[in-house]
């Protein structure tokens, strides 16, 4: 090796050694241990544990019928706050996109729900979806409706809990701001003396220049859904009340590791699956991207 | 100096250093560390610190506030360890047997604790931990509320239909919406209907299989809807429980937790006493029986030092300062004498400890070489909550869960 060659690699290694040393420690060695523990018996509270080759992952995917259930949950939660997340940031990026006086103020009114911490939210959303006098129920009532169980019924608690979530959309509505904001005006004006209207502009300008944007906000959402857990958590209390109905994947994971009794070894395996299934669904919106996706070329 | 003469020098400064640190050691006390939670420190960081001043082989280190849990799991677990009935037997690899230990022991007084508080934490013939304190179902009054609707206070001798008679004369609305309720409901736990279903002369598991489904079983879960639905003297899941027996505008709670009590006695003006649990169809045993323990890390660098601890924490003076500093019920029965040697009219809330003391006797614990826990919160408990949606009925509900309980178990074990 000559003395430029060792000189680069002593600097490489000088910058890039701290964060490899943190990467190794906080990401790398947890998941290898997570793929071995996946594989084990492990409880927290039993030092003993022994090798059980693939029984998690047939436990798991064979006869855990609460696991299927908190599985089929987190599909129908993520799906609807992910397509419902997206269009309420598209939209309320798109209103923000026009000349209006105190945009900087809307924005922030926008982005605001997002630094409040969850429980507080959860208290909020408790207060209003209360079944008994909760603001909603009260407007339901006085609109000559019918009022609903929202988070206290199995039936509609899901729901409540997919319309609590979407008050985070002020990351993604914030993404495609900044990309509306890139896209020449030129182009409407150019269309607009073409005689075209509100939604052939949308359609043919907007939607074509956002896209690359577009496919990364649905990455964010997808996955920001699929591991949705503290909203979950705190309106389940902790165990997906009422019957399971808010029994989300991750909320069910935790429960595996950290309560009675302590399974850290099928939490693991449930970890793993998990791991895949987010790859497996990234790799999709990576093909699904190809169809709408436009580039510059 | 040569070579040979630096050496020498040097060895005999380690050999000194090290015998010295040695000397130091052996002179040391032996640390025992035990986590607790802070809202303990004030009451009992006083008795531990006389306890460290008359031993000088042992001191105890308590970890005020510290996560027993994350401890164990980063592999550095205290010497002792806080477990219940519940939990050994998931912890049993976890715990040092203390039966050779109690042999020997001359100070423990085995005979003092409740019989079955004791042998609740025994496993295959190993006494895992020892007891400090319990919890057991009771009737919960508010005092202020059944003054007000002139009905007597709960007796020892009452049945279900007395506690309807009177939640129902303790139940009012305006209009369409409750203004107070006889009685409270209990959600998403076992805390009340298990114990419906076991003085109905049903339980949990019989013969080694989930035996919710049997008729005594159904009669139980049957009292524990109408009383939502039928009699309308409990909150449903969609009513507004008005802040819960707390709120001040509950008049009873069924089974409630004896780890309320501090938070119960923080809410002014909310006078209120316990009552035995009214005798159910069958029988007025069943309010549930829980207990908390001291049990001693099976890896402790020194055991006889841990166990040491561990008798003094469930030592008669101990439980002594517990109860009277934090109202911890006791486990041992001197202490519990004492207790009940105190006038009636000189306690504080609860007062009626003749109740406390009695639901020892019949209460029933829990399952426990079973993952109860987990198969009673993830599997059943859902089935019980849709029977108090009205989706399900109580028969419905219980062959249900039973089935999904029995699958469940055999998965597990």
């Amino acid at each position: 090796m000559s003395v430029r060659n060792r000189k680069d690699t002593r600097n490489f290694f000088a910058f890039a050694g701290i964060s490899m040393i943190g990467f190794a420690t906080f990401y790398l060695y947890p998941i290898i241990r997570t793929v071995y523990m996946s594989f084990t018996n492990t409880s927290i509270m039993d030092p003993m544990h022994d090798m059980i080759g693939w029984k998690n992952f047939k436990r798991a995917i064979v006869y855990d019928d609460v696991f299927h259930l908190a599985l089929r949950n987190t599909f129908r939660y993520a799906i609807a706050v992910a397509i419902l997340k997206l269009l309420l940031a598209l939209f309320a990026a798109l209103l923000l996109n026009n000349q209006i006086k105190g945009i900087g103020f809307f924005r922030s009114v926008f982005f605001m729900p997002f630094v409040i911490p969850t429980f507080a939210v959860s208290y909020v959303f408790r207060f209003f979806f209360h079944p008994a006098n909760g603001l909603v129920n009260r407007i339901f009532i006085n609109l000559g409706l019918k009022p609903s169980g929202w988070y206290a019924d199995s039936r509609t608690s899901l729901i409540t809990l997919v319309v609590s979530s979407l008050w985070g959309f002020g990351v993604p509505m914030l993404i495609f701001l900044a990309a509306l904001q890139q896209v020449p005006r030129d182009l409407y004006e150019v269309a607009e003396l073409d005689g075209a209207t509100r939604w052939q502009k949308f359609k043919a300008i907007t939607m074509p220049a956002i896209s690359p944007v577009l496919f990364f906000n649905i990455m964010l959402a997808t996955i920001d859904s699929l591991k949705s857990f503290d909203l979950a958590f705190l309106m389940g209390h902790g165990e997906g009340y009422p019957a399971n109905s808010t029994l989300l994947y991750s909320v069910y994971l935790f429960n595996q590791a950290f309560k009675n009794p302590w399974s850290l070894g099928y939490a693991s395996a449930l970890a793993l699956m998990f791991f895949v299934i987010l790859l497996t669904l990234t790799g999709v919106n990576f093909l699904l991207s190809r169809l709408y996706v436009k580039t510059e070329n | 100096m040569n070579k040979f003469k630096k050496i020498a020098v040097v060895a005999i400064a380690f050999g000194l250093l090290t015998s010295a640190q040695t000397a130091i050691s052996n002179a040391a006390p032996t640390s025992v560390s035990v986590v607790m939670p802070n809202q303990w420190k004030d009451a009992l960081a006083p008795e531990i610190a006389k306890f460290n001043a008359a031993n000088s082989d042992v001191n105890i280190n308590v970890l005020w506030g510290a996560a027993q849990d994350q401890l164990i799991a980063a592999n550095k677990a205290p010497d002792i360890i806080n477990t219940g009935d519940l939990y050994i037997v998931a912890q049993r690899n976890l715990l040092l047997d203390l039966t050779p230990f109690v042999k020997k022991s001359k100070t423990i007084n085995v005979k003092d604790f409740y019989p079955n508080l004791y042998s609740a934490l025994a496993f295959q013939g190993k006494q895992l931990a020892l007891p400090y304190r319990f919890n057991v179902g009771l009737l919960y009054y508010n005092k202020t509320l059944f003054d007000a609707a002139k009905v007597a206070y709960p007796a020892k001798s009452w049945t279900q239909k007395n506690l309807i008679a009177a939640a129902t004369k303790l139940t009012s609305a305006s209009g369409s919406t409750a203004t107070q309720w006889g009685i409270t409901s209990t959600f998403g736990w076992w805390g009340e209907w298990l114990i419906h279903v076991r003085q109905a002369g049903g339980d949990w598991l019989q013969d080694g299989a989930v035996a919710l489904d049997s008729p005594a079983a159904i009669t139980g879960l049957t009292f524990f809807r109408d009383k939502v639905t039928k009699y309308k003297v409990a909150p449903g899941p969609k009513d507004d429980s008005l802040g819960g027996f707390s709120g001040g505008k509950s008049a009873m709670e069924y089974g409630g937790h004896t780890g309320n009590w501090p938070s119960y006695n923080s809410v002014k003006g909310l006078n209120w006493d316990i009552q035995v649990l009214p005798r159910g169809s069958k029988t007025a045993n069943g309010g549930e029986l829980a207990l908390e323990a001291w049990g001693v890390n099976a890896k402790t660098a020194n055991a006889a030092a841990a166990y040491k601890v561990a008798e003094y924490l469930t030592s008669t003076a101990f439980l002594s300062v517990q109860w009277n500093s934090l109202g911890l019920p006791p486990t041992r029965i001197s202490v519990a004498n004492a207790a009940l040697a105190v006038p009636f009219a000189s306690r504080k809330s609860p007062q009626n400890l003749e109740a406390l003391f009695a639901g020892v006797k019949t209460g029933m614990t829990l399952p426990r070489t079973i993952p109860f826990i987990k198969v009673t919160q993830e599997v059943v408990q859902p089935f019980i909550d849709k029977m108090l949606e009205g989706s399900l009925s109580p028969a419905d509900a219980a062959g249900q869960a039973t089935a999904a309980a029995n699958k469940a178990l055999s998965i597990l074990q």
